[in-house]
């Protein structure tokens, strides 16, 4: 399959705060692919890259085989971008709007009203198409910028955060629309998010921190990387407890605030002699599968252990 | 082209659903000549001794006055745009970016004439010998003033950070620049190091052209420094001169 999106050592310096290091991403065509990353990991840094409004320091990235410092014009056309911060004009009407953003792209007369009135009706915002977007509620918003944003069918879609301060029920009807355009159009979906229930939604993620993909793979791939199950303590002091666990028991253990993660290859009996010997100093233990929280906590947390060797 | 109609129908659509823009704009100006107009009439006195109120020495600056204003207010929403709103869709779009200079102060330039326009209807109630011809050059050295303005507008939303910011420094610089320009104040009769100032300033041959078409290319009461064309030929040069600033800025990243 051919990568939509694909990045080679790519490097961005803002003076002397490295934003990306040497960053090498390669997204599949019509996948969903979720770019995971704490915030200040580098993921805004590489949307702007991708969408050509800042110019790399070193390194390559091509979007559908076209360099994007080479040919920014090319690129622009073959991308739309869902923001943070809506990008609609708020004193305008949402047909207003798109029809200023279909002459950004050159669209214009029955071509553009009938990709508005398409775009509004797969949306579902058929009725408040005359509205100003100031009087819409946040989701109605967020749709009413994506159908902005896919006006010009762009082959590569991304996503910054997009359902930032969206409510659950918006969040999953957002999901919803995503999903149906992308089997419409076969749109390739790039999304930054922090929300490890986005990132479930994913055909593959790659997880960022510091400028780096740390790993990368299916969202069950990467689960199964923790083991099958893994023993969570939270204690009082979970520092010393820490401590005394990995020195005297030989156990395999990282702090993330105040929980405690074991991973051991039969995480069950584990249970008998932490409540024989530290039962005082616990508040509580489960035995759970790992999560992808746990996935990027691990890769991206406040290490106890700045390098715990993971594996079962 | 369609980018460029686009923009300029957006600010123009905009200002007319914000009234209170709307009233600002014009009733801002107006209240400045009425009060400093009324307050200065008595102790005003030309030194040419032309015989002409403070009132209507102080009309063509104010109507420089309510085109500038009114081209630069068009590019504030600029400064929170281009991070949280329409312009980082804009700085995407395949478009050239000249068009969305372009089109941005286009929009606030035509508000402004049209409210210029407005005023100027009421020339000959000022006992200002005006003719068509002189009112239509006057409109079109508004049309300069608004792009000029407008474009330094421009400028200034895409290197300041906050609304706050942009207001500061449009303050610094603008009302010096208007009262340096001989609209408050004819430059003749002022200290000789300020002079100096005002012949530096573009403001002060805008406005002297503007006073020269709105009198009709006739007797002016006050001294210009230049004739009609060479003051045009300098507010011109000033014109492009922060157009291709308007250019150069918005080719750069803007600053977070």
């Amino acid at each position: 399959m051919l990568d939509i999106l694909a990045t080679k050592d790519l490097n961005f310096r803002y003076g002397s705060q490295t934003a990306l290091d040497g960053l090498e991403v390669e997204v599949p065509e019509c996948s969903l692919f979720g770019l995971l990353g704490p915030n200040g990991s580098g993921k805004t840094t590489f949307f702007k890259i991708i969408s050509t409004l800042l110019q790399p320091s070193s390194g390559t990235c091509h979007v559908a085989g076209v360099e994007v410092s080479k040919n920014p014009a090319r690129v622009r056309q073959q991308l739309g971008v869902v923001f943070q911060q809506p990008a609609l004009d708020l004193a305008l009407s949402v047909r207003d709007n798109l029809r200023l953003h279909g002459a950004l792209y050159g669209l214009k007369g029955h071509l553009l009203d009938d990709r508005i009135t398409q775009s509004l009706q797969q949306l579902g915002l058929l009725e408040r198409a005359t509205d100003r977007c100031r009087s819409l509620s946040g989701g109605l918003l967020r749709r009413a910028d994506l159908a902005r944003s896919i006006l010009h069918r762009p082959k590569l879609l991304l996503l910054d955060e997009p359902t930032n301060g969206l409510d659950p029920v918006a969040r999953h009807a957002f999901w919803g629309f995503i999903h149906e355009l992308r089997q419409r159009y076969q749109i390739t979906v790039l999304v930054a998010t922090h929300l490890m229930e986005e990132a479930e939604k994913c055909d593959e993620l790659a997880i960022l921190n510091q400028g780096k993909v740390v790993c990368r793979g299916t969202p069950e791939g990467l689960k199964s990387t923790l083991g099958s199950d893994t023993l969570w303590i939270t204690a009082s002091d979970p520092e010393t407890l820490a401590t005394l666990l990995q020195e005297k028991m030989g156990w395999r253990v990282k702090q993330f605030g105040k929980a405690l993660c074991v991973w051991h290859h039969a995480p069950d009996s584990l249970l008998t002699p932490l409540y024989r010997d530290f039962g005082a100093s616990i508040l509580s233990a489960s035995i759970r599968k790992p999560t992808l929280e746990d996935v990027f906590l691990t890769h991206t947390g406040n290490l106890f252990d700045p390098n715990p060797s993971i594996g079962v | 082209m369609t980018a460029f109609w686009a923009l300029w129908k957006r600010e123009v659509v905009k200002f007319f659903f914000d009234r209170g823009r709307m009233g600002g704009a014009l009733a801002q100006p107006l209240l400045f000549w009425l009060l400093l107009g009324l307050g200065f009439q008595g102790s005003f006195r030309l030194r040419e001794d032309a015989g002409i109120s403070f009132l209507t020495f102080l009309f063509p600056g104010m109507v420089l006055l309510v085109v500038v204003f009114t081209a630069i207010f068009s590019t504030v929403s600029i400064v929170e745009e281009k991070r949280s709103g329409f312009f980082q869709a804009a700085l995407i779009a395949p478009v050239s970016r000249w068009w969305l200079v372009f089109g941005n102060v286009a929009g606030g330039t035509t508000l402004g004439i049209l409210q210029a326009a407005l005023f100027l209807l009421f020339t000959p109630l000022m006992g200002i010998p005006a003719t068509f011809l002189g009112m239509v050059s006057a409109l079109l050295i508004c049309g300069l003033m608004g792009t000029a303005f407008g474009s330094l507008g421009f400028v200034m939303a895409w290197k300041v950070k906050s609304t706050r910011g942009f207001l500061a420094l449009m303050n610094f610089f603008l009302m010096p620049l208007w009262m340096l320009s001989g609209a408050f104040f004819p430059i003749s009769g002022i200290p000789e190091t300020i002079q100096w100032v005002a012949w530096l300033n573009p403001v002060t041959y805008g406005l002297d052209a503007l006073r020269i078409a709105m009198y009709g290319f006739g007797n002016l009461p006050i001294h210009t420094i230049l004739g009609f064309w060479p003051s045009v030929g300098i507010f011109l040069s000033f014109t492009l001169l922060t157009l291709f600033g308007a250019q150069y800025a918005i080719h750069k990243p803007f600053t977070d």
